[in-house]
């Protein structure tokens, strides 16, 4: 696998120690056509990387003539007319030379176009030089800019969602929105504290941490809200996240990890290629072993934790691409192949059964949760029953099912077995026993979409006016007091 | 479904009840995207300032964000302001406890009802429910009713015309299935009310209980305002082309002074597509020779099949066999299930060993995308004396021998079923070589 990534992503990681020294002071005249260098880059420079980096340097030139900064904020640089005119010594001076240093690395596309990471002056003024790493801030800009961000509309949102006593006030401060579910509000918020649009200044471009968190609630709340579409776009803005640009000094990944991961399905999304996210997946669990292997190395037991556990949940998502891609023969495989997690309470188990029943095949899907031989009688392993009562289901023996999901909500709150208990009532003929089932999930505070969306498919079956049980419906959960679960739902969710 | 018109009839005023169908397709598993928490720096919280990067946690892996499963792990939350702090408490532990979701993975064990009426495909149970709902208008709105409605006697016929012109009187049922189609009681007409409008149930604990046993009605054909009666048919389908549901809906509708019978129709128009093709080849084999009898042979020949998968749904072949296989024929499989076990059933009988040899539990069955497609093949020959005390002729019908008809099964997602029987499948005699 790593082979595999490893050729699909020549640049990543090969860069990363590279990227170390690749902070040299450059004259912002520099062009292409000055042979000689400085003696200081050549000091500061391998030489291998020193010649690589020439031809780039016009790319880059080009580009911060293009765009320059716009950022009213940052202190003026003198802006060189064209890459191939600043001939005068005078040009040479000292300021332009630190902006130079957050040039762009050269694995950026150079197709990928201005827009890409902004090669405009950074804040030198704030440049710590003091500091024992050598390499400069980096000037995060392109992710302030207001045009990346979409406005977000209110329309899909029922009135009494908007309208209600419950909506939090433009001063909320984002970890309290997201702490009640705001998330629409949340990704409001976090594009507004990105671009300096709600009266506070925007971020100082080098505050890297901060930046990427925002932007991380940002896209992380759009796909909460139903508009993953949205955060398909914005994530552009990042563009390439192996970039050596964000590389730190310890060859780390500035990017926060859940962006990273979240951005590779996102990306997926918007270039219509889920292949792309099964190998961007491969090459952060390459990251993540390599890491793991650092930490172990260090005996750092709780990065060591932090590293299994993400290389897990890397594993499970690339099943589920695979899933996506409706390569289920591939999903079982890679499934199969992996190890439960140590808490994972069989969970992995329940998964791959729950791919087996997607794909067909029940008596695999039963084979997966039976226990161990020997061990006869009734089961109280709550996986084979929850899967065997679904499994009955994809059998056509509902009135079976039934009366397991009835055993099993004596047991159990949990959301799910209600759910397909109500769900396994409209099949055997007790549509309204089903629906207050459903309703009394609601009053309960049970708010899922998958609830919501079942309740109202059985307001449409039951009456010609389902629309004023929908709207009765959205009233009721409106009504519910905000939890991290989210409270705001949009038309779809009742499909008004 | 995809069309549906309206017979036309001669009352002017709108029915009091309706009819309301939904395509009972297997439920859906619920996909989910779970993401990681936000780590939030603290200086988002206060004022942003100073140029001095945010100090970040110490990240660890946290439990996905609740908002981005399926459904909420957590057990109901209390309705007054203390479940944030139930939230947070039960992050650690409580979540984990009696909490079965399957996060990260995308599958859930939640469950949609069918979304849309999908496709329908030849060889698979079309399951439908019928619901009649008594539509009594909202008190205080309809400044025609002041007039109060009774409804009773709601009968619900349904038929469906397949593209062979054929009507078929369709048996409605309680419950959606795969093989209880025309099977079971008729008219079993017991309505249940909900408990909508009456008093509300104030026992939350028992809430559940209470729920299943709403009481049925004696005043057994009554349809009080806003109930349904709900009817689901199961119906195999068989032929390929138009199908159109014809459903009849008649009630006895009474006032205070006066009563009447009405009913109304409603056509649902769908398209039945195949999933499969077959081709079949038959070809001859090396005769065996009888032990004993010098200059007799066993004649055998090879029955090849290739399925297509024709359909937009990946289809897991689950069984293929021959059936109604001639007398004095036995076949033997060559295909995944003959490889790991015994075929059942007398056909098989006997000749399937050499699965067995190899062990390591029974093959995958095939698995077919759409367009993807598998090759079968069955071994036929005459039998034996010794399997025979009165050995049959093998039968010829204008130097023609058929061997018997295939059956296969499949399933699809979430093991909705379908199968199939080809025509009579056999080969032109060839003299034994």
């Amino acid at each position: 696998m790593d082979q595999e990534a490893s050729s699909q992503h020549p640049k990543g990681h090969q860069r990363t120690r590279s990227a170390v020294k690749a902070t040299r002071p450059r004259s912002s005249t520099k062009g292409p056509l000055d042979v000689d260098d400085t003696p200081l880059a050549s000091l500061l420079l391998p030489p291998q990387q020193q010649t690589n980096q020439q031809p780039s340097s016009a790319q880059a030139e080009q580009q911060h003539t293009v765009i320059p900064g716009g950022h009213g904020h940052q202190p003026k640089t003198p802006v060189p007319g064209s890459p191939l005119l600043p001939q005068s010594p005078a040009a040479h001076s000292p300021a332009p030379s630190h902006s130079r240093r957050q040039l762009p690395p050269l694995s950026l596309s150079p197709a990928g176009g201005p827009s890409l990471l902004s090669t405009s002056p950074g804040p030198s003024s704030g440049a710590p030089y003091g500091r024992v790493a050598p390499r400069p801030q980096l000037d995060f800009s392109h992710l302030l800019r207001p045009g990346i961000y979409h406005e977000l509309t209110p329309l899909n949102v029922p009135p009494p969602f908007r309208q209600s006593a419950k909506q939090p006030s433009a001063s909320t401060p984002i970890p309290d929105l997201l702490a009640s579910g705001h998330f629409r509000a949340a990704a409001v918020a976090a594009a507004q504290a990105l671009t300096g649009a709600n009266g506070a200044p925007a971020p100082d471009p080098v505050d890297h941490a901060l930046i990427l968190s925002l932007f991380y609630v940002r896209l992380a709340c759009l796909t909460l809200i139903d508009a993953t579409a949205l955060a398909t776009q914005e994530v552009k803005a990042l563009e390439d996240l192996n970039a050596t640009f964000y590389i730190d000094e310890a060859g780390h990944n500035l990017i926060p990890w859940e962006l990273r991961v979240l951005a590779v399905r996102l990306q997926a999304i918007s270039f219509a290629d889920q292949r792309r996210a099964v190998m961007s997946y491969y090459d952060l669990a390459r990251e993540a072993r390599l890491r793991l292997a650092e930490a172990a190395s260090k005996h750092d037991n709780s990065e060591e934790h932090l590293w299994r556990e993400r290389l897990n949940d890397l594993g499970v998502r690339v099943a589920g691409v695979l899933v996506e891609m409706d390569d289920l023969k591939g999903a079982v495989e890679h499934l199969a192949s992996l190890k439960e997690s140590d808490n994972g309470g069989g969970k992995m188990q329940m998964a791959r059964a729950l791919l087996w029943l997607h794909l067909g095949d029940v008596d695999a899907a039963r084979k997966c949760v039976k226990p161990a031989e020997g061990s006869e009688g009734p089961s109280n392993d709550m996986t084979e029953r929850i899967m065997n009562a679904l499994c009955d289901m994809a059998d056509g023996k509902y009135p079976e099912a039934l009366n397991q999901w009835e055993e099993l909500s004596k047991v159990s709150d949990d959301e799910m077995v209600g759910v397909n208990r109500g769900v396994c009532l409209l099949y055997v003929g007790r549509l309204q026993e089903g629906q207050n089932l459903l309703e009394s999930l609601v009053d309960s505070g049970r708010t899922s979409h998958t609830l919501l969306f079942n309740l109202t498919t059985m307001y449409e079956l039951c009456t010609e006016r389902s629309r004023t049980l929908k709207v009765q419906l959205t009233e009721k959960v409106a009504a519910l007091e905000p939890t991290s679960f989210g409270w705001e739902k949009t038309n779809v969710d009742f499909k008004l | 479904m995809s069309h549906q018109r309206f017979a036309s009839h001669e009352v002017k005023e709108p029915h009091s009840v309706s009819l309301k169908v939904l395509r009972l397709s297997r439920p859906s598993l619920v996909p989910q995207f779970p993401l990681q928490p936000p780590v939030i720096p603290q200086s988002l919280s206060s004022p942003i300032a100073g140029p001095a990067p945010a100090v970040l946690p110490q990240p660890r892996h946290l439990p996905p964000l609740p908002a981005s499963l399926a459904y909420s792990p957590l057990g109901p939350t209390k309705k007054h302001g203390e479940e944030a702090q139930e939230a947070e408490s039960a992050r650690g532990e409580r979540t984990r406890d009696g909490y079965y979701n399957t996060e990260p993975f995308i599958l859930s064990p939640i469950v949609n009802l069918p979304p849309s009426f999908g496709s329908a495909y030849v060889g698979e149970t079309f399951s439908c429910t019928l619901c009649a709902n008594h539509n009594a208008p909202p008190i205080g709105e309809n400044g025609t009713s002041g007039v109060k409605k009774t409804i009773r006697d709601v009968k619900i016929e349904a038929e469906m015309q397949t593209p062979s012109r054929q009507s078929t009187k369709l048996v409605l049922v309680d419950t959606a299935g795969d093989d209880n189609a025309g099977s079971s009681n008729i008219d079993n007409d017991s309505v249940t009310t909900s408990n909508a409008g009456s008093s509300e149930d104030n026992h939350n604990a028992s809430e559940s209980q209470a729920q299943t046993e709403t009481e049925t009605l004696v005043t057994l054909d009554l349809l009080p305002p806003h109930t349904t009666l709900q009817k689901i048919l199961n119906f195999g389908l068989r032929e390929e082309g138009t199908h159109v549901l014809g459903v009849t809906v008649s009630y006895y509708e009474a006032t205070e002074t006066s009563g009447r019978t009405r009913a109304f129709r409603k056509m649902y128009q769908f398209i039945c597509k195949p999933s499969l093709i077959v081709r079949t080849k038959a070809g001859p084999l090396t005769s065996l020779p009888v032990p004993g009898k010098a200059g007799k042979k066993r004649r055998r020949w090879v029955l090849e099949a290739q399925l297509e998968n024709c359909s937009e749904d990946a289809i897991l072949l689950e069984k293929v066999k021959l059936a109604e296989v001639q007398r004095g024929l036995k076949w033997r499989d060559c295909n995944w299930a003959g490889i790991g076990a015994t075929t059942t059933g007398e056909e098989g009988k006997g000749i399937s060993q050499q699965g067995k040899v190899q062990g390591q539990g029974p093959p995958r069955r095939p698995f077919l995308h759409p367009g993807e497609s598998e090759q079968l093949c069955f071994i036929i020959e005459e039998k034996g004396q010794e399997e025979e005390e009165d050995p049959v002729e093998v039968e010829e019908k204008d130097g023609r021998i058929e061997f018997g008809v295939m059956a296969l099964a499949w399933r699809t997602e979430m093991g909705n079923r379908g199968s199939l029987l080809t025509l009579k499948l056999g080969t032109k005699h060839l003299k034994p070589r």
